[in-house]
């Protein structure tokens, strides 16, 4: 019996660092909006959210999509009264941190449609991570 | 027009704004729960020779009859310029339709914003609402007599925005500037500021 004792220890030990090195949390993504705009439009604007829960921060890093040829991450800024948008390489979500993108802010920036967008089509996009993941998020056109 | 004369331009204008606040002529007396900014005195537009949304010549005079708003934006614009039109039209089911204010669209973009683009584009969001275009130059005389700065920037992936000055300027039935409310808007709030204004 005294043998089976440190094995025994060391396959909870075994146990205990495996749920250690597993970060419980998860990135959550929500449900894409696009901005109210005539039909034809060819700029249009995405909104959502991305919540991280995980312990460490998030990198969001590329977006793509099928019916955009171009997707970036922009920013609306209010200088001196002015409206000025610019892009973002990337975006950090710290842990426990939710970042929303929303008018008159930050916004996903949808250009070049690849065709004209059908109405009973849903906009998808892509939206990938440093390290590696990516997440889907889809709006009604 | 070249780059460098729109950025001269651009900053001049944004100078202009400030040093017209600093020496006192931007705001008067408010009407009471006036957010937006009255000037002292009306402002006299310049005359003006600009396109609206049908490609019909009009220029600044025209929009004498009727009080009017002017917001500064273009098609192209994806986040501030649809939200703003937005609560604009939001706004405008807040004020009686016999004292509703005919709103115009001025394209900062003149280069895309061709009537037959904006048309559309302004009619999406109220049928009643309408757009004036016109050469560069000529939006550069119209939005400098209001310090409404506006400039062409690149796009590090190709073609360009504008930089532009996201106030809502309220005339009055003369087409003479008396107010300006600034960036955030809110539909109630415009329209409130917009009848203490128009029946102090």
């Amino acid at each position: 019996m005294t043998l089976y004792l440190p094995r025994f220890g060391l396959l909870l030990l075994a146990l205990f660092c495996s749920a250690c090195a597993q970060d419980p949390g998860t990135v959550t993504v929500s449900a894409l909006t696009l901005n109210d705009a005539p039909p034809g439009v060819r700029m249009r604007a995405g909104y959502l959210s991305i919540e991280n829960t995980t312990a460490t921060p998030r990198k969001l890093v590329s977006a793509s999509s099928t019916a955009y040829a171009l997707v970036e991450f922009h920013r609306t800024v209010e200088i001196d009264g002015q409206s000025r948008m610019r892009e973002e390489k990337d975006v950090t979500i710290a842990p426990g941190q939710t970042v929303i993108f929303e008018p008159f802010g930050l916004h996903i920036m949808l250009m070049r449609p690849a065709e004209p967008l059908v109405a009973d089509r849903d906009v998808v996009i892509e939206l990938c991570f440093a390290n590696g993941d990516c997440a889907t998020a889809s709006a009604a056109p | 027009m070249n780059s460098s004369r729109k950025w001269f331009f651009a900053a001049a204008a944004v100078v202009a704004l400030g040093a017209g606040i600093a020496l006192g002529l931007a705001r008067a007396p408010q009407p009471a729960q006036t957010v937006a900014t009255v000037f002292d005195a009306p402002r006299v537009l310049p005359a003006v020779q600009l396109l609206d949304e049908n490609g019909t010549s009009r220029n600044t005079e025209s929009l004498s009859g009727s009080w009017s708003w002017v917001f500064y934006g273009f098609v192209s614009c994806p986040d501030v310029c649809p939200a703003t039109l937005g609560i604009i039209a939001s706004a405008m089911k807040d004020i009686p339709p016999a004292v509703r204010p005919s709103v115009y669209l001025v394209s900062v973009d003149p280069e895309r914003d061709v009537p037959d683009v904006l048309a559309p584009y302004v009619r999406y969001f109220d049928p009643d609402f309408h757009a004036l275009t016109g050469s560069v130059d000529q939006i550069e005389t119209l939005a400098g007599s209001m310090y409404a700065a506006f400039a062409k920037v690149p796009l590090e992936s190709g073609g360009y925005t504008m930089d532009h000055f996201s106030g809502i300027y309220f005339l009055n039935a003369q087409a003479q500037v008396v107010a300006v409310s600034t960036s955030p808007h809110l539909p109630g709030q415009l329209a409130a500021d917009y009848l203490a204004i128009r029946n102090p």
